[in-house]
């Protein structure tokens, strides 16, 4: 699905990636942890191709293809949906409006046919359903006014409609409570399947006590610098990041990954 | 305009006054003309060094030619309207060319008449009205020009507590050969507890060089609402000066939506009295503006009485060498506690030769009160840009949606969503297709 | 008119004097001040008692005429009864001590009341009062201290007179360029009869080892009604000026004209700072000082900075505008400003940031007070040019109302023409809540601590832009000026 070779990445001139290298195959989940100002962000904004994020080497090979020929919408079509971490508000722009242009704009893009307005209705009211969200967010301009949760929520609920075959899930536990957490979590595990791959980027561990990740990543100065199973996170957890920095594990190679 | 060109324009439009043949008119009538004349030819046109028209270019107006009764004839004007944006069930008048077309059977309790077949029972309220018009200086050069040339005029009155549905008012010019000025009076008059719908439609199918100079009077009673809706559409060969002063008593409403999506030199006044305590105006506007363009948007609201609130709200969309103005004012005389004032205007300049510019004043006598203003001129936030680009749209569809959606922000205020549905897609459709330059990368 | 007849001769002092005799008026030599009026005769004596040279002599004779076909500015919202600029005395010499107050008991009580207030030292309360003892602060040891120590820095600052006779180049490059002499009716003014101010010239690479301020240069104290400063800051070099005093200042002049002039070139610094606080009128408005003052930054060079700050308390009329010009690429220009007015006082004051180069940014915090029958106005402008790209404003202005009679307004002036720039204008208007009152009062504050604590929390920001000993001043100035605004 997804094979990232020794990227190096800057932000506004400042290195931030510094040769990652991440192999992610179809279905499965991986979660990259690490500490603040690792790069985390970084690496989503990259794949999705913002502006001002800027690849100086390395490579990202999506279904065999280089990625970063495509612009941001190219990659959207191809099937690489970003969670954002603090999705953005837009005044004025209806969610369904939005969701509706969004999803026959893939469409044509895969030479689909687009949905009309009824059409478009009964696919949302099903998701809608499925994760459990109130239809009143489809009234409501994107994200404004939202709260945390249901920000996070409505994220979920576009990639649901949007059926990416690869999401990036950038701290989508980041201020979220308990409850709001479990809900979240429920909605993309209905949403893991055999050929969906998910990368879910957290500090924390507790959300992989609900998304259960098949690998787990370290990331550190801009580096992948340890990759374990879920129990990796668990350690993490216990010990904190600076257990890493005191050579607590050794950086493993992308070979010795589980 | 220079100072020279202002006056000798004046002249010329003073010398049409004089070729005028009242002699069927009310004394009253004839000497406010004669005062408006004389206020025209002693202060000239306005020019740059009139504050409240340093941006208008009034060159254009220079060589139009006034049109008065003696030189009208006035046959049924062949109009074609395009499709009306009120509901069906609305009143429909048509004003060709600075004079009425036509007039429908009305409802009880609500009166449209021209203007001449008003003055038997209106008389005294006309008269005031007319004559309470401020004349004053060059800045007010278009209302003595109107005044000087009042002939022509639609009269619609709610008695009280009449609840008089809308009335779609539809502005139109005829093909013609040289490019004229017309001059037109509107008066609404809504008695206590009476609510109307104005709609007001510019948009003539002709592409002829025309002007015309509108002044509207309201006078709202007690608890009385108005709301009133300007849909303008003309050619960028049309002028269009208006100026519509609101005078509304105790907890009386008014509001404005004004859409201006065409127009080639475009002028709105706006004056709002707030007399009576607790009344409430509500003024706003979108422009959306390509070629060469200019719409300014002049809005004032006096707030005279207590417990008055006031809302003005202004989006504009400006591309090609288009201009835009807005000068919202918002005065708070003493006494008038418990005054509630909000301003805002943002703005989005799409091209390097557009220009956009922008003063919100408060003016405030009153310590018991709650104000604020902001004024913005940028461009779409490319957060949200890149956001719908990650959901799958080109960079082009992103642009044009959230332009949309920037204007929206005016239609969303509209009560009658029917009517704000409609006019959302005019919007839509009137939005450029040029990609916004966001400054040059070299 | 030929170089002859505009050189200044001192000679043709003595026969322009005679001249004027002969018509009848009466000039006594020995007090040095030139009666009522304005021509082009009484321009040439003031340059001429300046010894200047022509070029500085012909350049004023030129803003006079250029003034003669100009108007008083009328758009301000100011009420001004028409000032009869024939009535007034062009050149005025300090006073010689006999004239002088002989001591502080003879000074207005009132006077002494707010110094003690505001703490102001005793030995300066007399100069400040302009009491005629020479002993009361070693003012020439002082400054003789200072500039030894900038002179090893290469810093230039004398006073304006000095500087055209030690630096004419330097002047004459510079005089007169960024606010130019025909500008408006009161720099016309000011380029033709300008009697004294500052000089400064900071040379490439130099941080100015001090706070320069006119409180030390005591020498050129007294500079009157027309004062003129022009502050150069060479490349890369940075200064900081401060301008006033926080004492009020006895001043007998009622009309000031002054006009400052900043340029900065490439890398340079200018950090300017106001305290104003002269005669503001009695509570009836009888009195006061007209100030008419024209400022103006010139970023000239890329990635030059001006920053204005201003606290603008005293005078009967504030007309003022310290503006920034961002002409260099990166240029930076900020305005604070604390203006406020009580009784009778009237402010139209604010900025104008003119955006020109690209990538250039400025901000504008205003903080407006009104008290008693004040009349406090904001008016602005940011005006973006077609080729500054990415040129960012943003512009906060807020006011507040103590009392019934006063009033508060905002002009904000916006003008884009590229669009890449991002423009964003905020204001509010408010007055001090009740309920911020009661809660201050239930704690047991007084009313008048109360106003004070909450007036000063407005103005932090700006209070904050200030060297710590003005702002500490500038505190106390605000709590002075508003006694009597509550209760």
């Amino acid at each position: 699905m997804l094979e990232i070779k020794n990227l190096h990445a800057t932000v506004g001139g400042k290195p931030i990636l510094k040769g990652l290298n991440l192999k992610v195959s179809d279905g499965e989940v991986h979660a990259i942890m690490g500490p603040n100002g690792a790069g985390k962000s970084t690496l989503g904004n990259v794949i999705a191709g913002r502006d001002g994020y800027d690849v100086t080497a390395g490579e990202v090979l999506y279904k065999g293809a280089d990625l970063l020929q495509l612009e941001p919408e190219e990659r959207a079509c191809e099937g690489i949906f970003l969670a954002f971490q603090y999705p953005v508000e837009i005044p004025g722009v209806n969610n369904t409006y939005f969701l509706r242009a969004a999803l026959n704009a893939q469409r044509k893009y895969r030479g689909e046919p687009e949905l009309d307005s009824m059409q478009f209705l009964k696919l949302v009211r099903e998701k809608l359903h499925i994760l459990h969200i109130s239809d009143d967010l489809m009234h409501r301009a994107v994200n404004e006014g939202f709260s945390g949760g249901e920000k996070k929520r409505n994220e979920i609920f576009q990639m649901a409609v949007l059926e990416p075959s690869l999401a990036i899930l950038d701290e989508t536990d980041s201020g979220l409570d308990i409850d709001a957490l479990r809900l979240v979590a429920e909605g993309v595990n209905r949403l893991r399947s055999e050929d969906r791959s998910i990368i879910v980027v957290t500090h924390y561990q507790r959300l992989l006590d609900h998304i259960v990740p098949d690998v787990v990543h370290v990331l550190a100065d801009g580096k992948i610098v340890a990759s374990g199973d879920a129990d990796l996170a668990l350690k993490l957890e216990e010990k904190g990041y600076t257990w890493l920095e005191q050579g607590g594990i050794q950086p493993l190679n992308e070979e010795a990954r589980v | 305009m220079s100072n020279t060109q202002a006056l000798s324009t004046a002249d010329k439009w003073f010398r049409a006054y004089q070729a005028l043949d009242q002699t069927a008119d009310p004394g009253w009538m004839q000497s406010l003309r004669e005062n408006a004349a004389k206020q025209l030819s002693v202060n000239g046109l306005p020019h740059r060094k009139i504050e409240e028209w340093k941006y208008t270019p009034l060159r254009r107006l220079e060589n139009l030619e006034l049109q008065t009764r003696n030189q009208r004839e006035i046959p049924p004007v062949d109009t074609q309207f395009p499709a009306a944006i009120a509901e069906p069930s609305a009143l429909v008048i048509d004003i060709s060319d600075g004079s009425l077309q036509s007039r429908q059977e009305t409802p009880d309790g609500l009166t449209i008449n021209s203007l001449a077949g008003g003055l038997g029972k209106y008389e005294d309220r006309l008269r005031s009205l007319c004559e309470a018009t401020d004349l004053s200086g060059p800045g007010r050069a278009f209302a003595a020009l109107n005044t000087a040339f009042l002939d022509q005029g639609l009269l619609i009155h709610a008695g009280a507590g009449v609840k008089a549905g809308s009335i779609l008012i539809r502005w139109a010019f005829s093909p013609a050969e040289a490019a004229r000025l017309d001059n037109f009076r509107v008066f609404v008059l809504l008695d206590a507890g009476a609510e109307l719908a104005v709609i007001e439609q510019f948009e003539s199918t002709v592409g002829t060089e025309n002007a015309l100079n509108v002044i509207s009077q309201v006078e709202l009673g007690k608890g009385a609402a108005l709301e009133h809706v300007r849909v303008q559409l003309e050619s960028d060969r049309c002028s269009l000066l208006t100026s519509t002063s609101i005078r509304q008593a105790a907890d009386s409403r008014y509001t404005y939506s004004g859409f201006d999506l065409g127009g080639g030199l475009v002028r709105h006044e706006i004056d709002a009295s707030l007399t009576g305590p607790g009344a409430h105006a509500e003024i706003r506007g979108a422009f959306v503006l390509d070629g060469s363009r200019y719409v300014d948007n002049h809005v004032s609201v006096d707030h005279v009485s207590a417990g008055c609130t006031s809302q003005q709200f202004f989006r504009g969309v400006l591309g090609g060498r288009s201009r835009g103005v807005f000068n919202g004012r918002a005065l708070i005389r003493a006494g008038a506690d418990g005054s509630v004032v909000k301003q805002s205007n943002a703005n989005l300049l799409l091209s390097g030769l557009a220009e956009m510019d922008t003063k919100p004043e408060l003016e405030i006598y009153a310590d018991e009160v709650e104000a604020s203003h902001g004024a913005t001129v940028g461009q779409l936030d490319e957060a949200a840009v890149f956001y719908l680009r990650t959901r799958g749209l080109s960079d082009a569809q992103a642009r044009r949606m959230l332009t949309a959606a920037f204007c929206h922000a005016v239609t969303d205020q509209l009560e009658n969503r029917t009517l704000a549905d409609r006019l959302s897609v005019l919007l839509d459709e009137a939005m450029p297709d040029e990609p916004p330059e966001t400054g040059r990368e070299d | 008119m030929s170089n002859e007849q505009t050189k200044a001769d001192p000679s043709s002092v003595d026969h322009f004097v005679q001249q004027k005799y002969q018509h009848g008026f009466v000039t006594e030599i020995e007090s040095e001040t030139v009666p009522p009026g304005l021509d082009e005769n009484v321009i040439r004596w003031i340059s001429a008692r300046k010894e200047e040279p022509g070029w500085l002599l012909e350049w004023r004779l030129d803003a006079y005429r250029q003034w003669l076909n100009m108007t008083p500015p009328d758009w301000a919202h100011l009420e001004i009864d028409p000032i009869d600029f024939q009535a007034i005395s062009y050149f005025s010499a300090p006073k010689s001590d006999k004239d002088k107050p002989q001591s502080l008991d003879e000074v207005d009580p009132k006077l002494l009341e707010t110094y003690d207030k505001l703490g102001v030292p005793l030995h300066e309360r007399a100069r400040l009062a302009g009491v005629a003892v020479d002993a009361v602060f070693d003012s020439i040891s002082i400054g003789t201290t200072f500039r030894d120590e900038l002179m090893k820095a290469g810093v230039i600052f004398c006073s304006f007179s000095e500087a055209v006779k030690d630096h004419p180049e330097l002047v004459r490059k510079y005089l007169g360029t960024v606010v130019p002499s025909r500008d408006n009716f009161f720099a016309a003014l000011n380029s033709a009869v300008f009697s004294d101010g500052s000089f400064v010239f900071i040379p490439r690479g130099v941080r100015c080892p001090m706070e320069l301020s006119t409180y030390f240069r005591i020498n050129a104290a007294e500079t009157g009604q027309f004062e003129r400063t022009l502050i150069i800051a060479e490349d890369s070099s940075y200064v900081s000026y401060l301008e006033g005093c926080t004492a009020p200042m006895r001043d007998e002049n009622q009309l000031h004209a002054a006009v400052v002039e900043l340029v900065a070139l490439e890398q340079a610094e200018i950090k300017y700072s106001t305290v104003q606080n002269w005669y503001p009128g009695d509570e009836n408005g009888v009195g006061g000082i007209y100030n008419f003052v024209t400022k103006r930054g010139d970023c000239r060079g890329a990635r030059s900075k001006i920053s204005w700050t201003q606290v603008e308390t005293g005078s009967a009329i504030t007309w003022k505008y310290p503006s920034c010009v961002l002409r260099g690429d990166h240029s930076v220009g900020e305005f604070y400003s604390v203006a406020l007015t009580n009784n009778c006082q009237q402010a139209d004051t604010g900025t104008k940031m003119i955006h020109i180069g690209r990538e250039t940014r400025s901000k504008i915090i205003s903080k407006g007070i009104s008290a008693g029958r004040g009349q406090n106005a904001y008016r602005g402008l940011v005006r973006v040019a077609k080729k500054a790209d990415k040129a960012r404003n943003f512009t906060q202005c807020d006011s507040m109302l103590i009392g019934k009679g006063c009033g508060a307004h905002t002009f904000p002036y916006i003008e884009v023409s590229n669009p890449s720039a991002k423009v964003e204008h905020e204001a509010t208007t408010s007055r001090i809540g009740e309920d911020q009152m009661f809660y201050c009062l239930q704690r047991g504050i007084s009313e008048e601590d109360a106003v004070s604590m909450i007036v000063d929390g407005f103005c932090k920001q700006v209070f904050r832009e200030l060297p710590m000993e003005f702002a500490v001043e500038a505190k106390a100035l605000l709590e002075v000026r508003l006694e009597g605004a509550v209760g």
